[in-house]
């Protein structure tokens, strides 16, 4: 047994004493209302090694039939070239890279998207890994860009199978220039990112102008149509495109290292 | 820590489990009523809401009375309901980020990492006597604070801590021994240099 040291302890006590813990609710009367209600009982004593094996030859049973359905499935379509009647059956080695067919650049791995100084591509700690890396264009107009793909049940970007995008562009954001460019149905709220400003653009498609490192304007063309936050840091401008919803998406533009 | 059950205490148990075993429902109400504290409690650690931690202890004590007859006679009952308990609630809070996927990575992962100090157990320790031991349990690792909170400010035994939090014993022990290596290191007066007194 670990001693925890005589202040610790004393410590850790009066911290037992003094935790504020949640009321325990009373359960007896509800849990013995759904044990009343479901009509349920325990297995009768001496029984359970005999229900048990039932239950086991059961599933064993069902897990054979499911497994024959298969291997007859499986015979039919390939004795059809896996085409069955409205159905095309492909084996893969991997899927697709995430955001494929987007014009995004080219799929790069990540550490190579990472090794670009200008724009230098950071990335969000509240996220995994992005799903795939696209490098497009070079020098002063190259952009990088990292997507991840939308999981299962996860709200997507549309038209694509993302749920984020992060794009890094040399260059910086100001409100004028940002406003320029967009139209009537499309709204533009300040926000502050790292306490810096940030701009959380809504609504309809839109494309956006930039200011390039040496004054110039640049059209930022929108490849999808969801909302954007868009803020700059250290010459960099970056745009995340984000079917998560406002506050998700400063959340993870905040944890950007 | 204090001391655990009576023999008396535990064979009133006993005779309880088995007259719930036998369908007694009173029986089963009466172990409710015995261990629902610590129930809620272990819920609360693992799940961070009392309202979430109510219902996965209510479906944690149905579950165990629908399992009974695979509870070994003669074995203490908490440590095996705790079991149960703890496995809802975790499976309740697998099934919460599953549902909200990125987006919960996106804002609680990240805010939580960010901010220990609003770990569900820490928010227990409130005020400024409490201070100290809140910022010395923030710095552990979750997996060494939730041990300790499960053996200090749960009073659970080694193996109810491992039972509720789904991990061997032996991980248990090694993280509670870490913790509060970690603890001691903070807490106690500096190894070496006396103790000033007045």
């Amino acid at each position: 047994m670990t001693d925890p040291g005589p202040r610790t302890e004393a410590l850790l006590a009066a911290a037992r004493a003094g935790a504020a813990w949640p009321a325990t609710p009373d359960l007896r009367a509800d849990v013995i209302a759904r044990i009343a209600a479901g009509g349920v009982e325990p297995a009768p004593l001496g029984h359970s090694g005999t229900a048990r094996r039932a239950r086991s030859w059961r599933v064993a049973r069902s897990l054979v039939l499911a497994l024959l359905a298969v291997v007859a499935i499986t015979g039919v379509a390939g004795a059809l070239g896996f085409q069955l009647p409205g159905l095309e059956i492909r084996f893969v080695e991997q899927l697709p890279p995430a955001g494929s067919g987007l014009s995004l650049g080219t799929a790069v791995p990540l550490a190579e998207a990472r090794a670009v100084e200008v724009p230098r591509v950071l990335l969000p700690a509240a996220l995994p890994q992005p799903s795939t890396a696209y490098i497009l264009g070079t020098g002063g107009d190259r952009v990088v860009t990292l997507a991840w793909r939308a999981a299962a049940g996860e709200p997507a970007l549309a038209g694509s199978d993302l749920s984020l995008t992060l794009m890094a562009v040399p260059g910086k954001v100001e409100a004028p220039v940002l406003q320029k460019i967009l139209g009537p149905g499309t709204a533009i709220e300040p926000v502050t990112v790292h306490g810096d400003r940030a701009w959380w653009i809504s609504g309809t498609p839109h494309d956006m102008l930039i200011a390039r490192p040496d004054g110039s304007i640049r059209v930022l063309t929108a490849v999808l149509a969801g909302n954007t936050l868009v803020f700059a840091r250290d010459g960099t401008l970056y745009r995340i495109e984000s079917a998560l919803g406002r506050d998700a998406t400063i959340a993870v533009a905040d944890s950007m290292r | 820590m204090g001391p655990g059950p009576s023999d008396d205490a535990l064979a009133h148990e006993a005779a309880l489990v088995r007259r719930a075993q036998a369908g007694d429902g009173a029986a089963y109400g009466d172990l409710v009523t015995m261990h629902q504290e610590a129930a809620f409690r272990v819920a609360c650690v693992l799940l961070g809401s009392a309202v979430d931690a109510e219902d996965a202890a209510q479906e944690g004590f149905v579950r165990a009375y629908l399992a009974l007859d695979r509870f070994r006679a003669g074995e203490p009952f908490r440590p095996w309901l705790l079991r149960v308990v703890g496995n809802e609630a975790r499976n309740r809070r697998r099934s919460r980020v599953r549902r909200d996927g990125l987006i919960a990575r996106a804002i609680s992962a990240f805010r939580v990492r960010r901010d220990v100090a609003s770990a569900p157990e820490l928010l227990l320790l409130a005020g400024e006597t409490q201070a100290e031991v809140r910022a010395a349990l923030a710095a552990l690792p979750e997996g060494e604070r939730l041990v300790v909170t499960c053996r200090y400010l749960l009073d659970l035994s080694e193996v109810e801590t491992a039972d509720a939090l789904g991990i061997p014993l032996g991980t248990a022990k090694s993280r509670h021994h870490r913790g509060l290596r970690r603890l001691r290191a903070q807490l106690e007066p500096a190894a070496g240099q006396p103790e000033v007194r007045a």
